[in-house]
């Protein structure tokens, strides 16, 4: 492991155990202090304060430090917590996220991060003596105090001892021995240290970035074997590192003796001179290491056989064993790749499908049953690549969803409203670069409905609500698509308002003719606010419109409804990947046109009685409904005449069909979506491009554009025969503020 | 890294300059080898140390061992607090001699 893979592990820990300890200072929040949440927070600040100690962030370990003493008085129960307590350990949270951002990006700590870092100190030590100054003190207990005392077979050092051989290329590793003993410092008192020099080279001879030193240590210390674990986690590969916990056995001795390279006598002398063992302890380890040097029964089994250790203790370590081992196994089973490697192999199976369609449109010429046959066998392992690879790729949309609580928490204190967040379809999967770049649309779709939609409690009793708010959040896959829900059951959008606004904006005239639905879509419209106050969190002008925008670039449709008084449900519909699509490719004329399959219902010749109008319109009768047709010769003007015979390629979207008029229905075939060039971005009804096997390039249909477009056109000019279609008829009378 | 070597009959004195660590090192062993093969008593002055790590300490312990391996001494004068941080932690500070001063 490199320095920069041991920061960039580092930093993604971190930041993972800062989430952890947020998620466990909500549930304590909320559900009140229960030992998990409260272990989870101190495993969170002790795990950091360990890891940054080995890179020398002072400042992180010096805070945690601090933090992590008062979060280990509320772990004995010296110390309970109230919400302000546990709205001071979320800022503590928050400025340990800055410093580990400081850490990542190579800045040193700025005078305001400083500032802030003293104060959470203060305010830290200040909430302790509080709580110190309001806690009951209790009587000691009349019976005699639990005497502690070292097992009779056990050395009379108080001290661990820590034998290390670390991996002769830590250093080039960037890791330096020392950054582990200056952290050990703040674990405890290094009482000595023994460089072990035997095996150093003379200068002549050596490599001088190999290390060759050991080191005995003798340390006293309250902290745990894990703790001490922890400290050399980082070089623990390739390494021999041995603790002895205090008083240990002198089997425990004679087992390090062993295991060592240097001689048992050279060893001897070590131990004896850091204090690890006395001169007849010694003694005693070298008699045992000539008696038993061969046939020597394993130190579990001496253990149990000399009675030792009392059964309970020996069932309960073998279960601690197990446990861990069990964890270990679970750990190996996943593993942390970086996200640039898998666009590589994205890009890479991209072009593998395309040389693919190539071979096939090579192999279909030849007319060679064999080649055919081979070819098709490659297609279809391609294709299940490419579904592999795009699977390694899905995450849970959960990683954009566990911001929230912590958001809607300090928006809702800010706000002094009353709301709880309720997530469901956290593991539904989507592509890992849409979740990424959904984060920021839905925070702003959030603090949208925290800032407008939500009421105070006051105004929710009087209208006979529930005092505490919801704002729900949902996910789930639906034909091809991931849809997002944001709900919220708050005041709803007022119609009449976001009229009034949009005339007064002039974003509309004053005579319109606009339906709910479009009334309701003015809140997408740029500038467009009809916040009474500008607050801190929205209402700056930047609302719902660049969300919209945000939505669209990642080939996304939102869409709202809204019912006064009721609340406001906001619906995402994304597609599950940018990369790669099954499509199903058509003919007009010499052009091919790519159909994203999922959204195929089916097939059918257009009946000759269908008249095509202007524009390429028109309306077939499909099994007695009417299905809305756009000719696709006339949406790209492709000049020429239709052939005689046409198709119809029905597709559906978000609950509504359309007839796509086609020449030619050319099969199945899978798209690498290749953006389009500014040029073509605002071309309605195209969604990307895509290269054919041929080297020739194909439009990738927008569909969901082209549902609309032909809904916008029916509201208007077909209204009376269009009412019966699915969908048609969903505009409620509904309004809202952004 | 410097190191400026000032040589008497039985003598040489290194004074080492900047940064002894593991970025420099090596240049600095193949300073080291040319002080040993002279087979003199070697002084190390670390009075121009400004920073030290395990490579560079584990180098100057190697310097020390060789020379002692000869029947020749070496000694480790004028630790900066730089120097002394390390050498203490790793409970090494009793190599250094500070009664003698350099020529």
């Amino acid at each position: 492991m490199t320095m920069e893979s041991a920061k960039i592990a580092f930093v993604q820990e971190a930041r993972e155990l800062l989430g952890e300890m947020e998620n466990a200072l909500l549930r304590m929040e909320s559900d009140g202090l229960d030992d998990e949440s409260i272990h989870a927070v101190f495993r969170a600040a002790h795990t950091i304060k360990g890891s940054s100690g080995l890179f020398g962030q002072d400042e992180i370990v010096s805070f945690t430090h601090v933090l992590e003493t008062i979060l280990d008085e509320i772990r004995s129960g010296k110390f309970v917590p109230d919400s302000s307590t546990i709205s001071l350990f979320l800022e503590c949270g928050d400025h340990l996220g800055s410093l580990v951002g400081n850490f990542e990006q190579n800045l040193s700590l700025s005078a305001e991060q400083a500032q802030d870092g003293s104060s959470l100190v203060q305010k830290l030590q200040g909430a302790r003596r509080n709580a110190e100054r309001s806690l009951v003190v209790p009587t000691p207990p009349e019976s005699p105090v639990e005497e502690i005392t070292r097992p009779v077979d056990g050395v009379a050092n108080d001290a661990w001892h820590i034998s290390l051989r670390l991996a002769t290329d830590v250093l080039k590793s960037g890791m330096d021995p020392l950054s582990f003993f200056r952290y050990m410092a703040t674990l405890g008192r290094i009482v000595q240290i023994d460089v072990i020099d035997d095996l150093l080279p003379p200068p002549a001879k050596m490599d001088p970035e190999n290390l060759y030193l050991g080191f005995e240590i003798q340390f006293i210390s309250e902290a745990t074997r894990k703790d001490i674990e922890g400290v050399f986690e980082f070089v623990a590969e390739g390494s021999t590192i041995r603790i002895l916990p205090p008083h240990s056995k002198i089997e425990t001795y004679l087992d390090l003796i062993r295991s060592l390279p240097e001689s048992p006598n050279r060893l001897g002398e070590i131990l004896l001179s850091c204090g690890a063992l006395t001169d007849s302890e010694l003694a005693l380890v070298l008699r045992m290491q000539e008696n038993t040097a061969t046939g020597k029964p394993p130190l579990g089994e001496m253990l149990v056989k000399e009675h030792f250790v009392p059964p309970v203790v020996v069932a309960a370590a073998l279960q601690k064993q197990k446990v861990s081992r069990e964890k270990t196994i679970q750990e190996s089973r996943s593993v942390k790749v970086d996200v640039a490697k898998l666009d590589h192999l994205i890009d890479l199976v991209g072009e593998l499908v395309i040389a693919a369609a190539g071979a096939k449109i090579a192999a279909d010429r030849e007319k060679s049953a064999p080649v055919e046959e081979a070819v098709g066998m490659v297609s279809k392992l391609v294709e299940e690549i490419r579904d592999a690879a795009l699977g390694v790729r899905m995450v849970p949309i959960g990683e954009v969803f566990q911001r929230f609580p912590r958001l809607v928490r300090d928006l809702s204190m800010e706000l002094g409203k009353r709301v709880e967040l309720d997530i469901q379809g956290a593991e539904t999967e989507l592509d890992k670069s849409m979740v990424e770049r959904l984060a920021e649309p839905l925070t702003h779709m959030v603090r949208n409905s925290l800032d407008h939609g939500m009421e105070l409690e006051s105004t929710r009793l009087a209208a006979g609500k529930p005092a505490q708010g919801t704002i729900r959040f949902n996910a789930y896959h639906d034909t091809g698509s991931i849809v997002i829900e944001v709900a919220d059951d708050g005041a709803g959008i007022h119609r009449q308002r976001v009229l009034e606004r949009a005339i007064e904006r002039g974003i509309v005239p004053h005579n319109h003719n606009l339906s709910d639905r479009e009334i309701l879509n003015l809140i997408f419209e740029p500038g467009f606010s009809t916040s009474q106050t500008v607050t801190n969190l929205s209402g700056r002008g930047v609302g719902m419109d660049v969300v919209k925008r945000s939505i669209e670039s990642l080939r996304g449709e939102i869409e709202i409804e809204s019912e006064e008084g009721v609340g406001t449900e906001i619906r995402l519909r994304m597609p599950l990947t940018l990369a790669i699509i099954d499509g199903f490719m058509v003919a007009v004329e010499d052009r091919s046109f790519v159909v994203p399959l999922d959204l195929v219902i089916e097939c059918a010749d257009l009946p000759r009685e269908v008249a095509i109008r202007e524009q390429g319109r028109g309306i077939a009768n499909l099994r007695g409904e009417p299905l809305p047709l756009v000719r696709l010769r006339e949406l790209f003007h492709i000049p020429g005449q239709a052939p005689a015979r046409e198709n119809i390629v029905v597709v559906e979207y978000g609950g509504k069909r359309l007839g796509l008029v086609v020449e030619g229905l050319l099969g199945e075939f899978q798209a690498v979506i290749k953006p389009l060039s500014r040029l073509f971005s605002k071309v309605p009804g195209v969604g990307g491009s895509t290269i054919l096997g041929t080297g020739e390039i194909a439009l990738i249909l927008d569909v969901p554009a082209l549902v609309q477009r032909i809904e916008r056109v029916e509201t208007t000019r077909w209204a009376p025969t269009s009412a019966s279609l699915p969908g048609a008829s969903e505009t409620k009378a509904l309004s809202h503020a952004t | 890294m410097e190191i400026n070597v000032t040589k008497s009959h039985d003598h040489v004195v290194a004074r080492l300059r900047g940064p002894l660590e593991i970025s420099n090192v090596g240049l600095a062993r193949e300073r080291f080898v040319q002080i040993l093969e002279s087979g003199k008593d070697i002084t190390l002055d670390f009075a121009g140390i400004t920073e030290i790590d395990t490579a560079g300490i584990q180098m100057v312990l190697a310097v020390h061992a060789d020379s002692l391996r000869q029947g020749k001494f070496c000694r480790f004068v004028h630790p900066v607090p730089e120097v002394m941080e390390p050498f203490r932690l790793l409970r090494l500070d009793g190599l250094f001699d500070q009664s003698i001063a350099t020529t």
